[in-house]
């Protein structure tokens, strides 16, 4: 899934690392979600939706839109 | 958690592995070494160290993917579906040839080895697929 968690993550000056912290998950975790190579959870996109205060579709697009 | 928390549970958590990996790979070897013997309690001995070998790595991984995030859960649980699969083909293989007399007695030390190796460069392989650059 297309994603927009890095520029979303840099506009607010926040590391992979921090940003984890943040949603509760391993930096790895981050990383992987924003190479697309891992799609989160509903609970953890909707972690992610409040941290950036963004609808999750605003962060979140599916392949093929 | 605080950062200081979570510092001293990585390092926990590292040396855990070192040594869960070492008793893996030690234990099997001193097992070796006693379960030849005359004395069937020294190879008693030797059969319960060298199957209790791999508990602790084994009781490690189920912690991690326990307490991991929902990423390192998948990498792990991925990893033990993919190698348990190349485990059951590699085991029928050597079943089949030795069946059709292509080979003879394959030790089974041979066998778990080769099934640990597996799990092993799968884990390794897994992780990559998931960390690979775009």
């Amino acid at each position: 899934m297309k994603n927009r968690l890095r520029e979303l993550r840099t506009a607010k000056n926040w590391s992979q690392a921090e940003l984890g912290t943040r949603a509760g998950v391993s930096r790895q975790a981050i990383i992987a979600i924003e190479m697309g190579h891992f799609d989160p959870s509903l609970p953890l996109a909707f972690k992610l939706s409040r941290l950036f205060k963004l609808p999750i579709e605003d962060i979140f697009e599916p392949d093929g839109k | 958690m605080h950062p200081d928390d979570r510092l001293k549970l990585a390092v926990k958590s590292f040396y855990a592995y070192i040594g869960a990996v070492a008793f893996a790979a030690v234990g099997p070897i001193g097992a070796a070494s006693i379960v030849d013997n005359s004395d069937a309690s020294w190879r008693i001995a030797g059969v319960i160290l060298g199957v209790a070998a791999w508990i602790p790595l084994i009781v490690l991984i189920a912690w991690i993917i326990r307490a991991g995030d929902e990423f390192i859960r998948r990498i792990h649980l991925v990893t033990l579906s993919i190698s348990f699969a190349i485990g059951l083909i590699i085991i029928s293989l050597i079943d089949w040839l030795q069946r059709a007399d292509f080979v003879r007695d394959v030790p089974l030390a041979v066998v778990w080895v080769t099934i640990a190796g597996v799990w092993v460069v799968t884990l390794f392989s897994v992780k990559h697929y998931y960390e690979r650059p775009r």
